[in-house]
């Protein structure tokens, strides 16, 4: 194929030589060297040759490549075998190029795809509407808007944003040839510029937005506060919300985060992060609904449960997880809701239930409300299980057992007390007479310290001791008590061995504090009481005097290796044995199930000696048998009991109907949010109260009280809502148009445009960069001040600062935040920060008429149309201080915060007291821009911020064809630059386009 | 009449509800003759607040609605749209301005802006009843358009229009395209020549096949509005036919006649036929008349012989031609303030303004691009930049900030150190303003590497000691005067509108600033539209800006040409005057007051006749009529002096005839 080589040379540039001698010997090329080429007519340089594909050498490619194309027309060249480069390395590549057959022109799609629905996404969308065509407008956030509109007001004019975007949102979402995509983000694209598939995922509102009115009263009903993303913290909103009064859509979204630590820790899957929220509103009934949707016993729980959820809690670090238990307990003491669930209508079936502990019971209360007979048997006389026989009525006091396993009687749940199956009752007839059992039977049978002296009198097992004290039967405890263990068992046994009299207690662990099982605030509980702690010692053996206990010798431990449960090991210390005196010795080391009769049945056990079950269904080796609780797991807790009673209980409601046993039941992780604690006050829980240390040695009274109703909402209001939205579903019956749907998931949808505009503008640095400003809650950054300033804004234009709610009669603004500083953050200058200084203390002067407002710059840059001028007002009429200056330190004083810099103008130091300090932020490119630079295909600059194809004849367009840049994605702008720059774009789209339009077909 | 009125007010946040009393003002116009129905909401202009007024409209059965909000300039249209969205007629839709006009004036007096919001409302609610339904009118639509500047905004605008289908007609003053960037020695900050930027712009323009480019070109008379422009051109001649020249420049090798070169601003000279500058785009030559001896009635034809195309041809004359455009496109670019305006820098050769040092640093220029000094062509080796002359000084020159001087000045004084190595530079300056894209990033290069003193601080004097200028200033940093001796100073002028952009913004009715600026329609939202329909302005006319600025202000004005041309049709506001042809007597007083020129006299018939299309429905002519035959369509006599009364305590719907006026 004959080609033209077109190499200029200028005295700018001249050309010296190097054609590589591919192309010098290519016998098909022809080879022009042209003095001064972009100034000579095409036809002169080639007019002769006849080619039929061009190579043109110059100086920028980006500016002379249309050019060529158009004048390679002229010589009868296809534009599309032009390629104009910059060496002449690069021209043997670019000769291949344009002898390769062109492919075919997709034909373009005349739609445009816009990202971003700032002030600048809203220009380009309604430029190239109103050019007649197609337009999505893509915004991740739930309304458009941008930062524009959460200003104040926008110099130099001083005119409200809310006033003049407002009517062109509107205008957007009126325009019938424009569309938009609120809540949604580009998740993919394929295809080439003209013909461009994307695909865009539309985020769950978890609201119908075809219902939704945008009426408000969802927010209304709302218990979760969070800091408001709109007012950037300043103040609150709520987790079902619009961003706006104004907001583009009107419409409402709920903010979910996955599920909160707590509720995913609960092993029941209560959701105490819903209750907690209502809690914090004063809605005591709705909590407690809540509470009971998943537990029928909140007494029992709220008193003894181990507490997972505040294991989980992300408060934690902040100060100390929340008092979800003691809240719980709260609503169980406080608030009166009769409780008994309906039955959802009565079945033929029989379960048999063995075993009235924390599994037994939950299991007969899903079963019996889902409408199967069941019986429960147990061997004590009365229900509770471990409940009961464990743990002592000064944790958890009988009638509460009672009132809350009541309501399973009043459903009709079918008790067999003191009932011993395997005594009275043969097992084999039970697992023959029903068609489903549960075998709940919990873990009594304690285990031995395996030493010499075990069988002397006056040595009680742990749990047998308590049983015998908690059944009524008391034995006489005097002198000094040794209890040896470190569970909950252990604890238990010694403050009840206190309370009965005993004149010392002394509690032996063989390992370190941190090693012991039993909850904290029960060892801390025992501590208070008087119980005296003995860690790394195990006992040898049991001395006796007389078949009577009459004392324990111990060895010392050390702590070596952690064992598979990465607990550490105790070794024994040779020779460290010492002897205690001991009136009666109580070892609480452990229990485990007695099952000596299970194997007969053909029921397999575990290494372990418990039950063998499948661990979805809870099934047993021997079908129709279910087994859950301690007998499965060997001694938990009881809200893992419990939830493996509502585990057993699905599992037998789908035998009894004959449904597929496991289908559907293994549910993936739940998302758990990390939560960002920096700025999070560390303020400690409130305990609940509890009888004096002297007080309860008297008696098994309870010892811990329940909360006040004032005292639990400041706890409750504690949560920091971790995962947005609670779900506790307020909202749900509140929407009467009945648009919310918490099940609604994201979806991908996919588009066909042409060209894609990107403004995704810009976000701030974060305040927490800067070494030399301490945190603190009175440092605003500008979008906040801008909002505490705004007269439709959160505080209706009253400003205030933050940490106590004063008018602020000194404030001090900060240029240059991060910008200008090649060392250590930006290398450039945000550009807009200098005018919206004097905007913000011209508007803070208006505000507090006697305040005084200090600006520290480096130079003032107020370079726009009426800017100078402003400034220079700003100055005279407004008396705005300006101090030429860096500043060198901000840190808190007392009420106020002090700023030290230098003042460049007189070289001497300055300190200001002062009650605001403004930041003026570097602008940085908007989250997540790297990556969608690289779902584009396009560069970025080093700075971060999209590149431009050449930087001042064509700053809109991208490195790649078909994608366009407008606004602050491309470089810091302020709103003008920011509307000419959309526009300038909407004309090279449209441009684009042209082409797509009848009879234009020439245009290269 | 209308006698099933609605009144919504909105609270604009606290903008108004802040002063004015909304409910009780909804209580006491609910009880105003005609008047079924009023409310407020907290945001009109919000989606539900519309949908309110929607509801209203259709369940109250509504035929004329008062929106008592912000002024009508913000939502006029919107509201409008609303209206008609409903079926009710859009010019059955007043708004009553209680923002603008009153809550906003009485912010810290409660109780009368609550009154005066009332009488506002009640006024709106009075002209409204008295409204008649309208339809816009449509008015023909040329989709070509004029750009008026051939310099980088203005070639960018005129492609872009092109590119998206239209035609264009192109007209530059200048006999080459390219304007001042052609000129320049480089620009920042990437540091290429000025002309290879611009070049391939102006290539690009001659190509075009949508393009038509009248040099030499300058507009006369601008006559029509949107849509319908009739533009009329006038051509110098360049006395030689330039489907003939071929830009040998044989011709100016042989002109016995040199002048000052206007491109190198001076520093070089150029012949009385010439090719204005080596890379002009066309090279072309042409005749300065003002020069050739021929047209002084010398006999001279050297250049007519040595011409080998023949071209030369003194017989050319002025050219007129009128070009019917629908949308214009101005970008007259700028000019330097003179420095001659600085009475405390004496003139000297060696006191010269930014561009002339571009030239100097030009590779094209006088000196290849060797920095030499006017005076005696030595090597300076010291040179002062002094930023912001005639900027930023209300007092006695430009109030405003320039905005490219910072860049281009550092970007001089690099230069001139990459060339004269041993040679120092100092910048005298206020505030480095380095705020565009690599701005700063290039600042601090060119500080550090470049090693430029900057000082803080104006210059109070410039005047010359023998050989050497001497520079006093101040630096505002150290509080001390210095002294410097220099041998070349660069004065960094503030720039203004171009030489007669005054002249021309009359005739394309354009406000013009004192400086030449011209105004754009709103500051934030509306940078390159004009208040004048279908006028838009591009590049430094409106402010100094930079390239990158200019280019995308360019394009942005190009997209509203596109946008108009894509329209189906135009409309045209119908509340324009109207004549009762009855009652005229064709004295002509409205015709004297109109203008827009929109009112004429049929002098035949002796009555006056309303070009609609023209109106802007001002009411100067109703004013100004004497018989009352002249009146604005919704804003009659009746209508405005019913509102008047209101304002002055009356109770509306007055049947009282006596203010009408006697005829």
């Amino acid at each position: 194929m004959k080609t033209g080589v077109l190499i200029c040379s200028c005295d700018l540039r001249p050309f010296d030589g190097g054609v590589p001698p591919e192309v010098a010997g290519d016998p098909e090329v022809e080879i022009r060297v042209v003095e001064d080429l972009c100034l000579r007519p095409p036809e002169e340089a080639l007019g002769d040759v006849g080619a039929e594909a061009l190579v043109v050498l110059s100086c920028q490619p980006a500016l002379h490549e249309r050019l060529w194309r158009r004048a390679a027309r002229a010589l009868g060249i296809d534009p599309h075998r032009v390629a104009v480069v910059k060496g002449v390395k690069e021209l043997p590549d670019a000769l291949r190029r344009v002898r390769r057959a062109p492919e075919a022109e997709a034909e373009v799609i005349p739609r445009a795809l816009v990202i971003g629905g700032g002030v600048a996404g809203i220009h380009a969308a309604l430029e190239i509407a109103e050019g007649g065509y197609e337009v999505l407008l893509l915004e991740r956030s739930p309304s458009i808007g941008g930062h524009m509109i959460q200003l104040s007001e926008v110099f130099p004019t001083l005119d409200c944003p809310q006033c003049i975007l407002t009517p062109k949102m509107v205008q957007c979402a009126q325009h019938p040839l424009i569309d938009i995509l609120a809540y949604s983000e580009l998740e993919a694209v394929e295809g080439t510029a003209g013909r461009f598939r994307v695909t865009i995922k539309r985020k769950s509102p978890y609201i119908d937005w075809s219902k939704c009115t945008g009426c408000g009263e969802c927010t209304e009903v709302c218990p979760v506060e969070l800091p408001s993303l709109f007012d950037r913290g300043v103040t609150s909103q709520r987790a079902v919300y619009k961003p706006f009064p104004q907001a583009v859509p009107n419409k409402h979204v709920i903010l979910k985060e996955g599920m909160s630590p707590c509720r995913a820790a609960c092993p029941l899957g209560v959701n105490p992060h819903g209750y907690v929220a209502l809690i914090g509103a004063g809605r005591f009934e709705e909590a407690l609904k809540l509470v009971l949707e998943r537990l029928p016993f909140p007494g029992i729980m709220g008193r003894i449960c181990t507490h997972p959820c505040q294991e989980g809690c992300s408060r934690k670090e902040a100060g100390g997880a929340l008092q979800i238990r003691a809240l719980k307990r709260f609503l169980a003491d406080q608030v009166k809701v009769p409780f008994v669930p309906e039955v959802e209508g009565e079945r033929e079936g029989e379960v048999a239930i063995v075993g009235a502990g924390p599994c037994g019971l939950m299991a007969a209360h899903e079963l019996r409300r889902r409408g199967w007979k069941v019986r429960v048997f147990d061997a004590l006389e009365a229900p509770g299980g471990m409940l009961r026989a464990g743990i002592p009525p000064y944790r958890l006091p009988r009638e509460v057992i009672e009132q809350e396993v009541a309501p399973l009687e009043e459903m009709g749940v079918e008790f067999r007390l003191g009932v011993r199956v395997g005594q009275d009752l043969p097992w084999e007839d039970l697992l023959e007479g029903y068609p489903a059992v549960l075998i709940a039977t919990g873990a009594h049978r304690p285990l031995r310290l395996g030493v010499e002296g075990e069988e002397l009198d006056g040595v009680w097992q742990g749990l047998e001791f308590l049983r015998a004290v908690n059944l009524g039967f008391p034995p006489e405890v005097r002198g000094r008590v040794v209890v040896i263990g470190g569970g909950n068992t252990a604890i238990d046994a010694a403050r009840t061995a206190m309370r009965l009299g005993a004149e010392e207690v002394h509690l032996f662990y063989r390992r370190s504090r941190v090693e012991m099982p039993a909850s904290p605030e029960e060892v801390e509980g025992a501590e208070e009481e008087g119980v005296r702690f003995h860690l790394l010692v195990a006992p040898v053996r049991i001395l006796g005097d007389g078949g009577k206990a009459k004392g324990v010798e111990f060895l010392r431990m050390r702590l070596g290796e952690p064992d598979e449960e990465g607990r550490r090991k105790p070794i024994p210390l040779k020779g460290t044995e010492f002897q205690v005196e001991a009136d009666l010795v109580i070892a609480a080391i452990g229990q485990a199930p007695e099952l000596g009769w299970a194997r007969d049945l053909g029921l397999e056990l575990t290494e372990r000696g418990t039950l063998k079950v499948d661990p979805v269904t809870l099934e047993t080796s021997r079908p129709g048998v279910f087994a859950g609780g301690d007998v499965v797991t060997g001694p938990r807790s009881a809200v893992e009991a419990m939830a493996a009673g509502r585990r057993a209980a699905e599992s037998i409601d789908r035998l009894l109907r004959g449904e597929d046993l496991r289908e559907g039941r293994e549910v993936p992780e739940a998302k758990v949010p990390e939560v960002d604690l920096r700025g999070v006050e560390g303020r400690p829980p409130e305990r609940p109260p509890t009888l004096s240390p002297e007080e309860r040695r008297a008696d098994f009274r309870e010892v811990e009280l329940p909360f006040d109703p004032e005292v639990a909402v400041k706890e409750a209001k504690r949560c920091l809502n971790c995962a947005g939205c609670c779900e506790c579903y307020s909202c749900e019956s509140a929407c009467e148009a009945q648009a919310i749907d918490h099940a609604l998931v994201d979806r991908l949808e996919t588009y066909e445009v042409g060209a894609i505009v990107v403004a995704t503008g810009y976000e701030l640095l974060p305040k927490g960069v800067l070494g030399e400003v301490e945190e603190d809650p009175d440092v605003l950054d500008p979008l906040q001040f801008e909002r505490l300033l705004c007269p439709s804004g959160p505080t209706g234009g009253k400003v205030f600062r933050p940490s106590d709610g004063r008018v602020p009669t000194e404030v001090v603004f900060i240029h240059c935040c991060g910008s200008r500083d090649p060392e250590h953050h930006l290398p450039y200058c945000s550009r807009v920060c200098c005018m919206y200084g004097c905007k913000l203390g011209v508007l803070y002067r208006h505000a507090v008429p006697e305040g005084r407002f200090y600006l520290f710059y480096m130079d003032m840059r107020t370079d726009g149309k009426m800017y100078e001028e402003f400034y220079q007002r700003a100055a005279s009429e407004d008396r705005l201080v300006f101090l030429r200056g860096r500043v060198a330190k901000v840190f808190r004083e007392g009420e106020r915060l002090a700023v030290w810099g230098v003042d460049t103008l007189s070289g001497r130091r300055i300190e200001v007291a002062c009650d605001l300090v403004v930041l003026a932020l570097g602008m940085v490119p908007s989250p997540g821009t790297a990556e969608l630079a690289e779902l584009l295909g396009v560069e970025l600059d080093e700075t971060g911020f999209f590149r431009e194809a050449e930087r001042r004849l064509r700053p809109f367009e991208s490195t790649r064809e078909g994608v366009f840049l407008a606004g602050c994605c491309q470089a810091p702008k302020d709103i003008p630059e920011c509307v000419a720059q959309a526009a300038g774009c909407a004309a090279k789209v449209m441009a684009f386009f042209a082409k797509a339009r009848e009879g234009l077909r020439e245009v290269a | 009449m209308r006698g099933r009125i609605g009144v919504f007010l909105c609270h604009c946040g606290l903008n108004i509800a802040g002063s004015v009393d909304v409910e009780r003002v909804v209580q006491e116009i609910s009880r105003w003759p005609g008047v079924v129905h009023a409310e407020h909401y907290i945001y009109r202009c919000s989606d539900p607040g519309q949908e309110l007024v929607r509801k209203a409209i259709r369940e109250k059965g509504l035929d004329a609605i008062v929106m008592a909000n912000c002024s009508p300039a913000l939502h006029q249209r919107t509201f409008r749209d609303l209206a008609a969205s409903e079926g009710l007629n859009p010019y059955l839709c007043e708004i009553a301005n209680i923002r603008e006009w009153c809550s906003w004036p009485h912010w810290h007096e409660p109780e009368r802006a609550t009154e005066k919001a009332l009488e506002i409302v009640k006024a709106a609610v009075e002209k409204v009843r008295r409204n008649m339904a309208l339809e816009a009118i449509k008015v023909p639509l040329t989709r070509r358009a004029l750009v008026i500047g051939g310099g980088v905004a203005g070639l960018e605008a005129a492609l872009d229009i092109a590119e998206g289908g239209f035609e264009v007609h192109l007209v530059e003053r200048a006999p080459y395209l390219g304007g001042k960037v052609v000129g320049l020695s480089s620009s920042h900050p990437a540091l290429l020549p000025g002309g290879c930027d611009v070049i391939p712009m102006a290539l690009e323009a001659v190509l075009h096949p949508r393009l038509r480019i009248h040099l030499l070109t300058e507009v006369e008379a601008v006559e029509g509005y949107v849509g319908n422009f009739k533009v009329k051109l006038r051509g110098r001649p360049p006395f030689v036919d330039w489907e003939r020249c071929t830009g040998c420049g044989i011709c100016q090798e042989v002109c016995p006649v040199e002048v000052p070169s206007e491109f190198d601003r001076g520093l070089s000279k150029r012949r009385a036929i010439y090719i204005p500058h080596r890379r002009a785009v066309p090279q072309r030559a042409l005749i300065d008349p003002e020069s050739c001896l021929r047209f002084e009635g010398k006999p001279c034809d050297l250049c007519l012989e040595a011409c080998p195309e023949e071209a030369v041809d003194f017989s050319q004359g002025e050219t007129l031609e009128e070009v019917e455009v629908g949308a214009i496109v101005v970008a007259t670019g700028y000019d330097l303030y003179p420095k001659e305006a600085i009475g405390e820098y004496d003139p000297d050769p060696d006191v010269i303004d930014a561009l002339e040092f571009e030239r100097i640093l030009a590779p094209d220029g006088p000196t290849g691009g060797e920095v030499r000094r006017p005076s005696d062509g030595r090597v300076p080796k010291e040179v002062v930049f002094v930023q912001c002359v005639g900027s930023r000084d209300p007092d006695h020159h430009l109030p405003y900030c320039s905005k490219v001087c910072c860049m281009y000045t550092a970007k001089e004084a690099l230069l001139y150190k990459e060339r004269v190595p041993e040679g120092r530079a100092y910048v005298f300056y206020m505030d480095v303003r380095a705020t565009g894209k690599g701005h700063e990033e290039f600042i601090q290069e060119a500080t550090s590497r470049g090693r430029i003193l900057y000082l803080r601080g104006r210059v109070a004097r410039i005047f010359r000691e023998g050989e050497k200028l001497k520079v006093i200033g101040i630096d505002t940093l150290s509080d001390r005067t210095l002294e410097v001796e220099a041998d070349l100073v660069v004065l960094a002028m503030g720039l203004k509108g171009a030489e007669g952009v005054r002249e021309l913004a009359k005739r394309i009715n354009v406000l013009a600033d004192s400086y030449g600026l011209l105004s754009e329609s709103h500051p934030k939202l509306g940078p390159v539209e004009t208040l004048t329909a279908g006028v838009y302005l591009a590049g430094c006319a409106q402010f100094p800006k930079e390239i990158q600025d200019s280019i995308s202000q360019a394009s942005a004005a190009s997209s509203k040409v596109i946008s108009l041309f894509s329209q189906e049709e135009l409309l045209h506001s119908p509340e324009v005057a109207r004549v009762d042809q009855e009652v005229c007597s064709g004295c002509g007083y409205c015709e004297r007051v109109c203008a827009y020129g929109a009112v004429e006299v049929d002098r035949r018939r002796k009555v006056a006749v309303v070009k609609e299309v023209l109106c802007e429905g001002c009411g100067a002519c109703a004013a100004a009529c004497p018989s009352g035959a002249a009146q604005l369509v919704n804003s009659t006599y009746r209508q405005v002096m019913e509102m008047v009364g209101i304002f002055s305590g009356g109770n509306g719907s007055s049947e009282d005839e006596g203010w009408r006026k006697a005829s």
